[in-house]
């Protein structure tokens, strides 16, 4: 999820969406148990965005990686052309930290878990494709999670029009991009009464904005997560269906 | 008696290091951390200027313990074909071995190339804090690379707040100096050039790069649904999660990042962040403007 | 370019035989065992040690280990000076590496690792010697016992008068240069790093003049260390005043 520095199609260029409202996200589908040899995969796809994600673990690793009392989790993206760099190790960091904080680490001490994320396909949004697709590979892997978590981008467009899910084109041409990941069931083990209201388990921006616009943002962010999520727990139970025959 | 002293002194100590958990909760439930800082306080910052004298700029900037060096040297580039009005700014952050016990000498390690990413992100495609045509220095022909370099020498913790402080302050105190193109293509010092010219006139001033923008960062973290600003190392291994906030002098919001963990949080408390960012900020520009006041009037 | 004046001063007004401005800080850096900054004119250097402590898993080539580091924002020049210098620094880390070796105790080394990390932060001349000095004031702040009290210094010839303690653009000439780390007990020399061809007769002059050089470094190491001691000690005294109270 990077725009250019260079000069994407201006704002009056970039015409209203021809197939979906501001307010509207792309097709999602979701296709789960694609690779043999990995324990749990998922290729997520956002309208033409498409990322693939591969769980290998809980498995044995190195005694100097390994933690005694938790499972390690290592995250790896591979970008689809030129090879990683500080762009995809700040991705690896989100997402290996939201990884950890959903799942149930301390059921399988001294073991490590692989995340392998491959961009496929990039139209924008590739962040949040990326986390929704580990988010369903998680749960094709079967590894014991206390949340599962969905994700979705949202837009500021010059003339403070705010679109979500934008795709390659509407990113380039963005003042502030806000990629936000919520979690999909309420009850939260360190949540407490204090806590009222929609809450974010990961958020990262891109460009300036006022402080208005950003938290315009989140909440937008927020209602789209719970569409997304929706999807999710029906492609998930789909899926299984479908294995338990 | 004495015996009795350090046997208490280390009864914490052990304590400490068995338990960091519960010695830290017992601090937080009285509303100070170990340091005796009140939950909401970040820790006083120490700029130092042209530490450096070989690098063009340099700043040393430390936030109690943690401390970052930056310096900017500049060299001289052909522009890109698609972008001849523009230099570069190129970022590289490095973790110096004895920043932390754990480091070894080696390939950049992944926290530096998370630094990178953020200051990219915080400086250049965000707040856009340097325009790139400020570095030309004949279209098509002759711009400026300015290399940043920052090295991470001592890792206590808020190490975004702390490289970002140090980028800022090296790029506020970078002078270009005036060039000019030769025929040949070579790129000599102005006073050469104008004396070849005409030998009386006044050697002219290197020009100081215009920031667009001063953004800084506070990383503030929630520790049994308190929020705790400014955080150390043993801090951020210990609380749920942590956000970083990075604010500008327009007010703007340049950059949240909170990166996971095992809390979620409320818009209301990003907001909180986002305030205590906004606090932070008015300290750290008064701090700053202070110290390129009394470097301007020296150098 | 002159480097000698008739008068006898070099380029930065110093006499032959006259050190740079010598400073040292210890212990600055919290997380380490024992750290040291040495600026010896506008050469400044910053080390730190950690260990003695348990030897992590894999196999070690030797249990101490020394790496010196040349920061890119150091050198005078453009990125390629770095890279040559980085260069030599990886060769003399090593040079200082069998030279720390022979100054621990054998019983510490046997059963522990000590790393020691240098980084250059601004490079003048003598940068060598600055990191041996550097190197050996974090071990003593560190409190690892040594055999014998070391400095390291650098000196050159330059017309037919030897200096001590080259400047950068002292050092870029073509002249013949000697670096020596001294130890003083001994009186032995543990490194010694030549550049550029010399006759014998030269090179005995030279190394009188490192030696006389390094002892003066001695005295002012030594004087550093003891007051950085008595300093930690009265910063602690609190204690031992409060026990006493309480008696």
């Amino acid at each position: 999820m990077q725009p250019t520095a260079g000069p994407g199609p201006s704002s009056e260029a970039l015409a209203k969406r021809s197939d979906r409202t501001e307010l509207q996200l792309r097709v999602l589908t979701c296709e789960r148990s694609l690779l043999h040899r990995a324990d749990g995969s998922a290729k997520w796809s956002q309208g033409q965005t498409s990322v693939l994600a591969a769980i290998y673990g809980p498995r044995l690793t190195f005694a100097k990686k390994e933690h005694p009392e938790t499972c390690v989790v290592e995250v790896l993206v591979r970008p689809k052309t030129r090879l990683p760099g500080p762009t995809e190790r700040q991705t690896e960091s989100l997402i290996r930290q939201c990884v950890e904080g959903v799942v149930l680490t301390a059921m399988h001490p001294r073991t490590a878990i692989l995340v392998v994320i491959q961009v496929v396909q990039n139209d924008g949004c590739v962040m949040a494709c990326a986390l929704n697709a580990v988010a369903a590979a998680l749960v094709d892997a079967g590894i014991p999670m206390h949340q599962n978590f969905v994700s979705v981008t949202s837009a500021l467009m010059p003339g403070a029009s705010v679109v979500i899910d934008p795709d390659l084109a509407e990113e380039q041409a963005a003042e502030a991009l806000v990629c936000s990941a919520c979690t999909t069931c309420r009850s939260w083990p360190e949540a407490s009464a204090a806590q009222k209201g929609p809450a974010v388990l990961a958020v990262y921006t891109r460009g300036a904005m006022p402080v208005e616009d950003y938290l315009t943002l989140v909440e937008l962010n927020r209602q789209g997560c719970e569409r997304v999520a929706q999807f999710s727990v029906m492609a998930a139970e789909k899926s299984l269906v479908g294995k338990s025959r | 008696m004495a015996a009795a002293e350090i046997t208490d002194s280390l009864e914490a100590d052990a304590f400490k290091k068995l338990y960091p958990d519960q010695f830290y909760a017992r601090f937080i439930a009285d509303g100070i951390r170990p340091d005796g800082r009140p939950l909401g306080r970040a820790r006083t910052a120490s700029i130092g200027l042209g530490a450096v004298s070989t690098a063009d700029s340099s700043a040393l900037v430390k936030f109690g313990n943690s401390t970052a060096l930056a310096g900017i040297k500049l060299e001289i580039m052909v522009p890109k074909d698609d972008t001849p009005n523009q230099g570069q700014l190129s970022i590289a952050v490095e973790m110096a071995p004895m920043c932390s016990p754990d480091m070894r000498p080696g390939r950049p390690s992944d926290a530096a190339q998370v630094l990178v990413e953020q200051l990219n992100n915080a400086l250049l495609a965000s707040a856009k804090a340097v325009n790139l045509d400020d570095l030309c220095i004949d279209p098509g022909k002759a711009a400026w690379v300015a290399y940043l370099d920052i090295y991470v020498l001592d890792s206590d913790g808020s190490l975004a707040d702390v490289t970002l402080l140090a980028a800022v302050a090296a790029l506020a105190t970078l002078r270009l100096p005036h060039v000019a193109v030769t025929d040949g293509g070579n790129v000599v010092p102005s006073s050469e050039a104008a004396e070849a010219a005409a030998p009386d006139e006044m050697a002219v001033e290197p020009t100081k790069l215009q920031l667009r923008s001063v953004p800084l960062a506070l990383t503030c973290g929630l520790y049994k649904d308190q929020l705790i600003v400014g955080l150390t190392a043993e801090e951020e291994a210990l609380v749920a999660t942590s956000v970083t906030t990075i604010v500008d002098d327009q007010g703007r919001l340049i950059g949240q990042l909170k990166a996971g963990g095992r809390a979620e949080m409320d818009i209301a408390r990003l907001q909180d962040c986002i305030e205590a960012a906004k606090l932070r900020y008015a300290e750290l520009a008064g701090i700053l403007q202070q110290a390129i006041t009394q470097y301007d009037g020296s150098g | 370019m002159e480097f000698v004046s008739p008068e006898g001063l070099r380029l930065d007004g110093r006499r032959p035989k006259e050190l740079r401005k010598l400073r040292i800080k210890l212990g600055s850096l919290d997380g380490t065992d024992g750290s040291a900054f040495v600026q010896l004119g506008n050469t400044k250097v910053l080390a730190a040690v950690f260990g003695p402590r348990g030897a992590p898993t894999g196999a070690r080539s030797s249990a101490i280990s020394c790496v010196i580091a040349v920061s890119a924002i150091s050198v005078q020049g453009d990125r390629r000076s770095k890279e040559r210098l980085g260069r030599q620094a990886t060769e003399f880390s090593r040079a200082l590496t069998n030279a720390m070796e022979q100054l621990v105790p054998a019983d510490i080394l046997k059963n522990a690792c000590i790393d020691v990390h240098v980084q250059v932060l601004q490079a003048d001349g003598g940068l060598f010697a600055a990191c041996a000095n550097a190197a050996l004031l974090a071990l003593a702040n560190a409190g690892v016992p040594l055999r014998d009290i070391c400095a390291a210094c650098h000196t050159g010839l330059l017309e037919s008068t030897a200096l001590v303690d080259l400047s950068a653009q002292e050092s870029m000439q073509q002249a013949p240069q000697a670096a020596i780390l001294y130890e003083c007990r001994t009186q032995s020399i543990a490194i010694m790093q030549t550049d550029n061809k010399m006759s014998t007769t030269a090179l005995e002059e030279l190394l009188e003049l490192a030696t006389e050089g390094c002892i003066a470094l001695v005295t002012a190491m030594r004087q550093a260390l003891i007051s950085s001691t008595v300093q930690q000690l009265s910063t602690s005294a609190p204690h031992a005043s409060a026990a006493q109270r309480r008696d």
